[in-house]
């Protein structure tokens, strides 16, 4: 069975797809931030595309080295079709537990 | 200014990053850096930078954790039962190893525990390690000297980070109940602080209060559970009863729960009172003295306080205090800091020794079966299983063995603790452990038992495996493929090892083996009928104070020595008795051990000197036990009573301190007699000298067996009868000296008998410890046995390690070359040759080892330790060679049985 996906794991695969074709940790963690209104840990994220990637859920390659980084390459990131299948699958789950609620519980009016 | 973060903190980043991610991230936060650099300026980027190294560093470190963790959980379970399955696969080793570790545990924890119940033990009271001892030193002596109550005031005065300070001084004395029980009690005299510092509430009345002890209160007395229960019958109603202890008649005030027994084994409790003579420093009766460390004292701060005291009291008195300097101390504590941690480590690192040396010896047998099973890891190897997980895998293997073994060791040391220590007591002539002994296992030893089980399971799983994953695949797989066995080495290491092996058990065992004979020694075969014997101390019930004066101590003294003689004397006119007599101890017992210088016709003094034990007798006493003079005269009557110092020694003494001279008339004089013991039976000061008058076969009535210890017979009137002086516990003691009663066969029972005959001598006459030799010897005989059984136990591990594992080495560097044999016989070797060839190979290691380890042995043995000795060198050697010629055979039969063509078609 496969593991499901944390909250922080799908927000990190949302960020990636909002970030596009060149996400990378940067614009990743800024979009995060953007989004949420909160300040994540920059550690937490790598740490976080890490496991991703090593459950085939995301891929990653380098870049080509950029002067304005001293010369450094970026490790770009795309979510693959099974990070796909999860986020759906983990919203989906996650819209079944909200349906059929009371419109006060789920609009917050009293 | 560098727009680059700064380098050492980089550096910091880039080791605690994965290698494939480190590129990536470190350029990231770069990037952001040089962001931040520019909108909020450098210091608070590099802040923030250092901020985000620290939070890399540790993410990743426990991501690192928890790979590492779910890696091996995933194997661990499986690795511990593949360990299970191998241990019922191989039940030799198992069987050798796991016993040589269980052995090693039990004895290594057994001591280490002993020694910290002995040295360093803790109070089972509230707070017990705040309750302190309070003593002086004598500073020229370098030892311990009895405080005073005159102390005790001075300090109670002086002292706010010690509370309820008390005292005590301890009596073994008989106890008469109103109605009749009558038995013995361990009495403590003992200020009523003594109940507040232990804070245990009485089962029954009260405890002793501080206005008991003014000298116009009536005598009252706390009893323990076990007189109340043992000797008045758990009387419910004993509060207000009265008993008669020694010869002052107590009421009793209360009674105290099962297991209380402050200060050591006490069951009985009555109030020190102050006399006038306390209250003078020179006249003070001497006392231990006890307290608890106030709130927020420590040990420390105590002793700087009494420091200063001391030095006060040092200078108002310095006939007395001159040389006194006072000590506190934990309660309980045996030993000086240095001495504990001393024996401590000592016995520390005699565990790790044993344990070393059996896992070494473990390691060496776990290796022969790790290269058995070379094919299996090079497979394993092939198909993936990094060095890591196979090591990991033995290492698990060896864990189940190590770990099996070392709770096995556990509980036989928890088994045992109790026994020995036990026999200790008794052996050291102490009623029983004092109340804080504890038989059980600390947290502590357990805790370092499985750290060192660890730590053992490393050395006979990951050493092994190491070596045998080391070195190319490649290279193994094609042998393996080829049929040639695996390519592991050994060459000269393993003849060493083999050598080694074979010289350290030559060396140890015969040792062993005849320490291991106490375990069979036999009272009966000393030829002494021991059981003929009746002996008891003697002693008065009078109560002598350190305020009776000197001449009235030597005139109750004498009385008390002409009482014992009566008593003796109509003892031997009973017609069930053969005979009586009185000496200073029981024979080999409580002897005193001391340094004596023999001063020969015209040597120099000193030229010859040695320990002895030294034993005060009566006239009768050589007589009665049936010692025959072999050279000279007995002590007889001229040396007794006129002032002679005449002595007559053993036949051992002759032979161990003097070498075989002949010593009648030369002199003998005690080179030091140190403090405390010495005194006890007042051996004649330095300086004086003893003549040798004759020498006596060594009689039999020795717990050792005759012969075993030089002794030394001086006249009993030679000295003052007893300890008038110095209580061991700081108290004066009544008199007292052993009685030996020879009794005829059809005598029947001898105690009632004994009672009688003193009660008629007179009133204060008391027995304790009434017996036949044959018992009083039994604790002694039975450590004998025990401590036989623990060599003979070792002797035994060692051998079967020694046989076992050359057997395994031997079988195994032939089996190696089972190759080379068949080509030898492919090119038409002859089989004589060949065989000759290999066990020529395998004699000479054994021999050499014998050799080496017989340089070792020899030496010690010739030095007369032992009769066994030589035989079991002998026997040691030809079971090793054995072993190893056995395990050579099977290797070389099946190398000679393959066909020449097969061995160099495979080549």
């Amino acid at each position: 069975m496969p593991q499901g996906l944390g909250d922080f794991e799908q927000m990190v695969l949302l960020a990636i797809l909002h970030v596009g074709g060149d996400a990378y940790g940067v614009p990743i963690v800024e979009e995060i931030e953007r989004r949420t209104g909160r300040s994540v840990s920059r550690a937490a994220v790598y740490v976080t595309l890490r496991r991703l990637e090593k459950r085939g859920l995301i891929t990653s390659w380098m870049s080509e080295p950029t002067g304005e980084r001293g010369g450094k390459a970026r490790r770009c990131v795309r979510v693959e079709s099974d990070g796909l299948a999860q986020l759906r699958e983990a919203r989906r789950a996650m819209d079944s537990m909200w349906g059929d609620l009371d419109p006060g519980v789920v609009e917050g009016a009293s | 200014m560098s727009t680059q973060p700064p380098s050492l903190l980089r550096r910091v980043l880039e080791r605690a990053l994965p290698e494939e991610l480190r590129e990536g991230i470190v350029g990231d936060l770069d990037e952001v850096f040089a962001d931040r650099r520019r909108t909020r300026g450098p210091f608070r980027a590099r802040v923030w930078y250092a901020g985000q190294v620290m939070a890399f560093s540790a993410r990743f470190t426990a991501e690192r954790m928890r790979e590492a963790l779910s890696l091996r959980g995933s194997s661990f379970g499986p690795d511990l039962k593949l360990g299970l399955r191998m241990l019922i696969k191989y039940p030799m080793l198992t069987a050798v190893g796991g016993l040589a570790i269980m052995i090693a545990t039990a004895l290594g924890v057994g001591a280490n525990e002993f020694m910290r119940d002995l040295f360093a033990p803790r109070l089972p009271l509230d707070e017990g390690e705040r309750i302190v001892r309070l003593q002086q030193v004598d500073v020229e002596a370098g030892g311990p000297a009895p405080a005073s109550l005159y102390d005790l005031r001075v300090w109670k005065e002086g002292l706010a980070s010690v509370e309820d300070l008390g005292a005590y001084a301890l009596l073994e004395q008989g106890l008469v109940s109103d109605r009749d029980e009558i038995g013995t009690v361990s009495l403590a005299r003992m200020s009523a602080s003594g109940f507040r510092v232990t804070r245990v509430p009485p089962q029954l009345g009260r405890f002793l209060l501080d206005a008991d002890e003014l000298p116009d209160a009536p005598h009252v007395v706390v009893l323990g559970d076990r007189v109340w229960r043992g000797v008045l019958g758990a009387d419910p109603d004993v509060i207000g009863r009265t008993v008669r202890i020694g010869s002052i008649v107590h009421t009793v005030v209360g009674v105290m729960p099962a297991g209380y027994a402050f200060p050591s084994t006490q069951d009985a409790w009555a109030p020190l009172r102050a006399e006038a003579a306390d209250l003078q420093p020179e006249t003070a009766r001497r006392a231990a003295l006890f307290g608890r460390l106030a709130e927020g004292a420590t040990l420390e701060s105590a002793q700087t306080e009494l420091d200063l005291v001391g030095q006060r009291t040092s200078a108002d008195h310095p006939a007395v205090y001159a040389q006194l300097s006072p000590r506190v101390t934990p309660f309980a504590q045996r030993a000086t800091l240095g001495q504990r941690t001393l024996v401590l480590s000592g016995v520390g690192l005699l565990f790790i020794f044993l344990l070393v040396v059996a896992c070494a010896n473990v390691a060496t047998l776990v290796f022969a079966r790790t290269v058995t099973r070379e094919g299996e890891i090079a497979v394993r190897t092939s198909l993936g299983a990094t060095r890591r997980r196979i090591v990991f895998q033995l290492f698990a293997e060896s864990l189940v063995l190590v770990g099996g073994a070392t709770a096995l060791g556990l509980v036989l040391a928890r088994f045992a603790l109790g026994r020995i220590s036990r026999l200790f007591f008794v052996i050291q002539q102490e009623p029983q452990p004092p109340f804080w002994w504890d038989d059980g296992l600390s947290g502590a030893t357990v805790a370092y038992a499985l750290l060192l089980a660890l730590v053992g399971a490393v050395m006979i799983g990951v050493v092994p495996a190491l070596k045998a994953t080391s070195g190319t695949l490649q290279p193994r797989l094609g042998q393996l493929a080829a049929g040639r066995g695996g390519g592991l080495r050994f060459g000269g290491v393993w003849t060493v090892v083999i050598v080694l092996q074979v010289a350290l058990s030559v060396a140890f065992l015969p040792l062993a083996v005849s320490q291991g004979g106490m375990a069979f020694d036999d009272p009966v075969d000393t030829g002494f009928p021991a059981t003929s014997y009746v002996t008891a101390q003697l002693g008065r019930d009078i109560t002598i104070t350190p305020a009776t004066s000197p001449e009235e101590r030597a005139a109750l003294a004498d009385e008390s020595f002409r009482l014992f003689e009566t008593a003796r004397d109509r003892i031997a006119s009973d017609p069930a008795v053969e005979g009586a007599a009185l000496a200073s101890g029981l024979s080999a017992m409580n002897h005193l051990n001391v340094p004596v210088e023999y001063l020969g016709g015209g040597e120099e003094e000193g030229a010859l000197a040695g320990m002895s034990r030294v034993l005060l007798v009566d006239r009768a006493y050589l007589d009665l036990m049936g010692a025959t003079v072999s050279a000279g005269r007995t002590l007889g009557a001229p040396d007794f009573g006129s002032g002679a110092r005449s002595v007559v020694v053993n036949e051992a003494f002759v032979k161990y301190v003097l070498g075989g001279r002949n010593p009648v008339g030369g002199r003998i004089h005690f080179a030091d007699r140190g403090t405390g013991e010495a005194s006890v039976v007042k051996v004649p000061a330095e300086g004086e000298y003893m003549d040798v008058v004759g020498v006596v076969q060594n009689p039999g009535i020795d717990a050792y067996g005759p012969g075993v210890h030089p002794v030394i017979y001086a006249p009993l009137d030679l000295a003052p009868v007893t300890p008038l002086d110095v209580g061991l516990a700081g108290m004066p003691q009544a008199p007292a000296v052993q009685l030996f009663v020879r009794t005829r066969p059809d005598g029947g029972p001898m105690t009632a008998r004994l009672y009688g005959i003193l009660s008629s001598v007179d009133g204060s006459l008391r027995m304790a410890e009434i017996g036949t030799a044959a018992e009083a010897w039994d604790p002694v005989h039975k450590g004998a046995r025990i401590a036989g059984w623990i060599f003979l136990a070792m002797a035994g591990i060692v051998l079967m390690l020694s046989v076992a594992g050359i057997y395994a080495l031997m079988s195994f560097t032939v089996s190696r070359r089972t190759r080379e044999i068949a080509i030898r016989a492919a090119v038409g070797a002859h089989r004589r040759g060949i065989v000759r060839i290999v066990f020529g190979r395998a004699i000479v290691q054994l021999l050499a080892g014998v050799a080496l380890g017989s340089l070792v042995a020899v030496p010690v043995l010739v030095d007369g330790v032992t009769d066994q000795g030589p035989q079991t060198l002998v026997i040691v050697s030809l079971l090793l060679i054995g072993a190893g010629v056995a395990a050579c055979l099977v290797p070389v039969r099946r190398a000679l049985a393959i066909q020449p063509a097969a061995a160099m078609k495979a080549d």
